[in-house]
């Protein structure tokens, strides 16, 4: 039955889920195009560094991508369902609780795609390139870090969406939305105005709760270098 | 002159005219009846003077007023910030969590308590009334910007000040930036580590000599030897080769300087190299900005609230000579200080992924309990 459940859950996201593999697939191939050293012992270049301040600009794609991931399989996942006013789930042989866990775990095991494919990619850009001395790719962490951020995203969103999918998109679209209007008009634009407005800017405060441990988002703000020290 | 005085002034001429004023007769005044009038009329004018004076002084007043009511002044230690009314609460957080920093550190600053902060975030649209005479750091955001860059502006803005309290000394010249703690530290040890340069390698490898080299300290005249080896060097030579060649002035480079590059004549590259002074020889050593502030921080830090005081008065000593003055310590043991601190920021790519992990799979736990608890198959 899990099977089943798998199967029915990749058809309803597969067209969504692709895209994401191939972006996920590209994107380290991408963060280190024109960048690597000559293999010669040394370079005045400093080609160590401009690898370092290279990738920089490319992580926080990374998160996001993942993050988009975890979006896509966990809104995907009760989709027909609801369509469908849970006909066919009523009609299954299983009580309710199973159900869901199966339905968690099929999206679970959909998580693993994009990862394998950031996976695969990060071994081949690291390949790609030659490192200079004192600099390691590390795509094993990236790709774990990348599957952990996917798993976390999505089992937040799949218990949201198990109420009803068009709820979560409100809630979840509106929170960003909120920290972006508020941040970005509330705090730049009307700071001139209003005294409260200066001291706390949003999206900082926001960006500083992130690293709140156990908070679920601190994961987002860990090394997601593919090559370091 | 007001407005007031000259129309007193010029009806008192036209009344004095020969012809002017009703009823007079058309034949010349005698010379008593006008200057009865001109007596009459001085004595109006200086009643008009008066008057002017008093709204001149009763304008004045005012805008001494309104000046006074725009302006707020705020103490934070012995930094003085002056900043529009309504902004103070703002600028006493913003330069109270910045002196923080130095609070521990600085006993006395001449240059801070000769020093006034205009601070206006955002900047008003009516000038900010400033004590004359005075040195004025202005900090005046009329740009959009969020508080840690700002907070991050002040702190820069408190160290440049500071750093003005060391002019005249050797230290000045090798420090040469604002005093501020350095954050990011984990970059300054990326930068070390991945150096293309052998001294800058061996000094994260925790020789202590490279590392004083490499900071610039005690130092010769020529330190290239101390910096490049040989084959460093004649790389040094080729790379310039090469940007000459690019630029299209390889007929301007010198004999010696081509038979280095291209021959791999060492003693060719030593001349060369020695011959070279200045910037063309580049010191090794990348963000140094951040390593020297980071020397200098440790110094202040081991000698106390009065080492501040010993910099200030290191004027003669060469940095190294005024490090150890201000600190009370051996440079050696400085620079264990500061390779431990670098060291300690190495960044691990593999940090704490444990530990996130951990956090994930405890939310999804905390998601999958909820997730089948609840229902809208309302079975009953």
């Amino acid at each position: 039955m899990f099977r089943s459940v798998l199967y029915v859950h990749w058809k309803q996201v597969h067209l969504g889920l692709i895209p994401l593999m191939v972006a996920a697939f590209s994107l380290p191939l991408l963060s280190v195009q024109g960048l690597g050293g000559n293999g010669g012992v040394t370079s005045f270049n400093d080609t160590s560094l401009a690898i370092i301040q290279g990738l920089q600009v490319w992580l926080p794609f990374f998160s996001a991508l993942a993050a988009a991931s975890g979006v896509v399989i966990a809104l995907s996942s009760w989709n027909w369902d609801h369509q469908l006013n849970h006909v066919y789930a009523l009609s299954l042989p299983v009580p309710r609780w199973r159900y869901a866990l199966m339905k968690m775990g099929a999206g679970a095991v959909l998580t693993l795609f994009p990862a394998v494919a950031l996976w695969v990619g990060a071994h081949l850009a690291a390949a790609s390139i030659v490192l200079p001395e004192g600099l390691h790719a590390y795509p094993n962490a990236l790709a774990i870090r990348f599957l952990a951020t996917i798993l976390l995203t999505y089992a937040i969103l799949f218990a949201m969406a198990a109420g009803t999918v068009r709820t979560t998109m409100w809630v979840t679209g509106t929170g960003i939305l909120t920290l972006f209007i508020l941040g970005l008009i509330g705090n730049d634009l009307l700071a001139g105005q209003f005294e409260v407005l200066r001291g706390t800017h949003i999206l900082e405060w926001a960006l500083a709760k992130l690293d709140w441990v156990p908070g679920p988002l601190e994961i987002f703000l860990g090394n997601w270098r593919l090559i370091d020290v | 002159m007001s407005r007031l005085v000259c129309a007193l002034l010029a009806g008192a001429i036209l009344l004095a005219a020969p012809g002017a004023g009703a009823g007079q007769s058309p034949g010349v005044p005698d010379r008593d009846s006008l200057i009865r009038r001109l007596d009459s009329l001085t004595v109006t004018l200086a009643a008009a003077r008066e008057a002017a004076d008093q709204a001149r002084a009763r304008r004045l007043r005012e805008e001494a007023e309104a000046r006074h009511a725009v302006t707020d002044t705020v103490f934070v230690g012995p930094l003085r910030i002056i900043t529009p009314s309504g902004q103070g609460e703002t600028a006493r957080e913003i330069f109270e969590e910045a002196w923080r920093d130095y609070d521990a550190l600085i006993a006395e600053s001449p240059a801070l308590d000769s020093t006034w902060f205009v601070f206006q975030w955002p900047a008003a649209s009516d000038p900010v009334f400033v004590p004359a005479g005075e040195k004025v750091r202005d900090l005046s955001y009329r740009i959009v910007t969020t508080p840690g860059r700002v907070k991050e502006t002040v702190r820069t803005n408190i160290g440049a000040v500071l750093a003005t309290d060391l002019a005249g000394t050797t230290l000045a010249e090798w420090f040469n930036q604002p005093v501020v703690l350095p954050r990011k530290l984990d970059m300054v040890y990326r930068t070390l580590a991945t150096s293309a340069t052998s001294s800058v390698r061996s000094c994260a490898a925790g020789t202590l000599v490279a590392c004083r080299s490499i900071l610039g300290l005690g130092l010769d005249d020529d330190p290239s030897d101390e910096w490049y080896t040989a084959e460093e060097r004649q790389e040094f030579v080729t790379d310039y080769v090469e940007r000459m060649s690019e630029a299209g002035r390889i007929q301007a480079v010198e004999p010696d300087v081509l038979s280095c590059a291209t021959g791999g004549d060492t003693d060719a590259c030593d001349r060369v190299v020695h011959g070279w002074t200045g910037p063309r020889i580049r010191p090794p050593l990348r963000r140094a900005a951040d390593s020297r502030n980071l020397l200098l921080w440790i110094a202040l830090e081991r000698g106390g609230r009065e080492a501040w005081a010993r910099l200030r008065a290191s004027a003669g000593m060469t940095p190294e000579e005024a490090l150890a003055f201000a600190s009370g310590a051996e440079d050696r043991a400085l620079l264990s200080e500061w390779h431990a601190r670098i060291t300690a920021a190495r960044p691990d790519a593999q940090a704490g992924l444990p530990r996130s992990l951990a956090v994930v799979l405890g939310w999804a736990l905390a998601m999958v309990f909820f997730t089948a608890r609840s229902t809208r198959w309302r079975l009953g």
